[in-house]
């Protein structure tokens, strides 16, 4: 495993490299990024022992420097393609995580021909009515101290080990602390305003992407609802849905294993 | 000689909450159920409260202060514009502080910029306009897409100045609110324009965005003491870095105020209201038991460099109590927030505050949460006539020796 810095049109962005074999981009959601937890990376380890993984944190995440003119997900979007432009990357297999997930959609649908299989796991990102997409920032202001809801919202056992651990109510440093406080502000850029995580379009546009799709959804998300993972199988020409019973949102957290050998056995 | 100003302050609480309100509800914010909302309890309050107004400004104070906050229990005044209005028509003498709009809220900050100065025309030329940003549950309560806040609130403010005193049409062409045509009726009475008035809590950027522009401060915090002659240093300093003068009136803070005949008798008519208000019309906001909606990760009003101090302060540290975390008489005394006693009692108290802080603008909140009408105002009336005498005589002796560059300005007017 490796990190580097890289230059994006003046910004800094970190990349986490690890593994041999076939290049996968791996875009990372709200807990699963390199960086934030020591140890962190069961998933990345899985897949790394068949790919070679390379894994940007979003700006304002861990290593990369904040964007200020970073407005909505189109904006994501752009600053990824510039990204994969900066690392050499014309078309590449991506793995997308939560609202990693939903970026690796846009791209798919608007930039096709950049992406060739696409695995979305747990993505928000669909607009479909009365099936709303948890406010995941009301849930982390803490109640009587305590952040239990995020907890709740991001795993199956709210109360078990792996939420705590991910997740702790006391962080142990002001650096865990920045960390934590700049992750929510760069998905606030795209998530906190409505649309809330969502994309009104994006479900009539998945059509354009012809290539091979995954869809990978925790049994019990209580973020995104189920019924979205539907939405993308439905509407991505070419997808497989697979659902991990006894998993909440942070399916990759709570059985790195059995995501990996879908999402490895799908793009071997 | 220019002595203090003391401003009546009123947040507009709901006053009508269940007794087992705090056991029940985990915030006074954005999620505390409206069907707590009594219509007929409420009919007349919005008339009391101005009324409260009003009656400082008969008593000399040198203004009313109104804010703005939204789906709450902790003020009633989603719209102070609305109220300001209203006390255009019931005042005479003291200025209108909107402290403030909160124009990252707004689709277009020109209606700010008509609203005031309809106001200012209305007040015969009262108005001081303040701008904020808005805190954590104004972010929920109204979809702030928060990390631009701070650039939408500077970007208004300027758009807002500009439009009272540069002829127009003109067009703006910033990144937020591009406009073709800018060109306001009526344009305010005073001139060049209203006073401006930005609140902050000692960030560093904030200051300095208020110090270059030569506008008023306002520290919001609610605990009182070496952290407010800090900021005020601090702020003084900004100005100075920024070619400006700093006078004690370029600087407000918030404090509260109960006066009665006795220590003993202030305590026993104002606990009611006052622990009202700290159970409930704080939760959500400056307590730690509750849903915080002020101070957690996913509030993402803050800037980088607030939210890196916050995590130094000690109440970021589990044991950092808050203004509304107070259980008794003794912990509020701690806080210097909230001044209870005897006239002699809270001048004192206010005078050591003053003395240390040089502060210029004291906006001082009279009615707590579900505070009897004729409390406050008695309240008020033992303030103006035993306390407000001699803070005037005192503080501008006091200004006069430590600022002695306010006579030549006043001179130069």
């Amino acid at each position: 495993m490796s990190l580097r810095n890289i230059d994006v049109q003046g910004r800094t962005v970190q990349v986490y490299e690890a593994g041999t074999g076939n290049p996968v981009l791996y875009l990372h959601g709200i807990a699963d990024m390199h960086g934030l937890v020591d140890e962190n990376c069961a998933f990345h380890d899985a897949l790394a022992e068949k790919f070679s993984v390379i894994a940007p944190a979003m700006p304002g995440c861990v290593g990369s420097d904040e964007d200020n003119s970073l407005e909505g997900i189109d904006d994501l979007r752009f600053h990824t393609l510039e990204v994969m432009d900066a690392l050499g990357i014309d078309r590449i297999d991506i793995v997308g995580n939560c609202v990693g997930g939903w970026l690796a959609a846009e791209i798919a649908a608007h930039n096709p021909e950049r992406v060739g299989k696409l695995a979305i796991i747990s993505a928000p990102g669909l607009f479909i009515s009365g099936e709303q997409i948890g406010d995941l920032f009301m849930a982390v202001q803490p109640l009587n101290g305590k952040i239990d809801d995020i907890r709740h919202m991001m795993f199956a056992d709210g109360n078990g080990v792996l939420a705590e651990e991910w997740i702790p109510d006391q962080l142990t440093g002001k650096l865990q602390g920045m960390l934590r406080y700049k992750t929510f502000r760069c998905i606030a850029r795209f998530g906190f305003k409505p649309p809330y995580f969502y994309d009104q379009k994006l479900i009539d546009r998945l059509y354009r992407f012809k290539g091979d799709s995954l869809v990978v959804w925790g049994g019990e998300d209580s973020f995104v609802p189920i019924s979205h993972a539907t939405g993308y199988g439905e509407n991505l020409p070419n997808a497989t849905i697979e659902i991990i019973d006894g998993c909440g949102h942070a399916v990759q957290l709570e059985a790195p294993d059995a995501v990996a050998e879908k999402v490895t056995g799908f793009l071997s | 000689m220019q002595p203090v100003r003391m401003f009546c302050w009123h947040f507009m609480a709901y006053p009508h909450l269940p007794d087992d309100f705090d056991k029940n509800n985990e915030s006074g914010w954005v999620t505390v159920p409206n069907k707590l909302w009594d219509g007929e309890k409420s009919r007349g309050l919005y008339q009391e409260y101005l009324g409260q107004l009003a009656y400082a400004d008969e008593l000399g104070f040198d203004g009313m202060v109104l804010n703005e906050h939204h789906q709450n229990i902790y003020g009633l005044m989603p719209s102070p514009n609305l109220l300001a209005s209203a006390l255009t028509q019931i005042t005479k003498n003291g200025k209108i502080v909107v402290l403030g709009n909160l124009p990252p809220l707004y689709l277009n900050p020109l209606r700010v910029a008509e609203e005031y100065a309809m106001i200012d025309n209305m007040s015969n030329g009262r108005l001081i306009a303040g701008f904020a940003v808005g805190g954590g549950p104004e972010a929920f309560n109204y979809n702030v897409p928060s990390p631009q806040g701070r650039r939408r609130l500077w970007e208004a403010i300027d758009l807002i100045v500009k439009s009272w005193t540069d002829d127009g049409p003109f067009s703006h062409e910033g990144p937020c609110y591009p406009m073709r045509y800018v060109n306001i009726w009526p344009k305010p009475l005073q001139q060049p324009h209203p006073d401006v008035w930005v609140p902050g809590s000692r960030s560093i950027e904030s200051m300095a965005e208020v110090a270059k522009r030569g506008y008023c401060y306002f520290l919001s915090s609610r605990s009182h003491g070496g952290g407010t002659r800090m900021a005020a240093k601090e702020f003084a300093g900004v100005m100075k870095d920024h070619g400006k003068t700093y006078t004690p009136f370029k600087m407000g803070v918030l404090l509260s105020v109960y006066v009665s005949e006795t220590d003993e008798q202030a305590r026993a008519e104002s606990q009611e209201g006052i622990f009202y208000f700290l159970r409930n019309c704080l939760k959500g906001h400056l307590r730690k038991e509750g849903r915080s909606m002020t101070f957690g990760p996913g509030v993402p009003s803050q800037s980088l460099n607030s939210w890196e101090a916050f995590l130094d302060s000690s109440r970021a540290a589990a044991g950092g109590d808050l203004l509304g975390d107070a259980k008794d008489w003794a912990d509020l005394e701690s806080k210097n927030s909230i001044m209870v006693g005897s006239p002699e009692t809270v001048r004192k108290k206010l005078w050591e505050f003053v003395e240390d802080a040089k502060v210029g603008n004291l906006l001082i909140q009279f009615q707590f949460g579900n505070m009897k009408d004729e409390l406050a105002r008695k309240s008020m009336k033992l303030f103006a006539e035993e306390v407000m005498p001699a803070m005037r005589r005192d503080s501008a002796e006091l200004f006069a020796k430590d600022f002695p560059m306010l006579d030549e300005m006043e001179a130069a007017l």
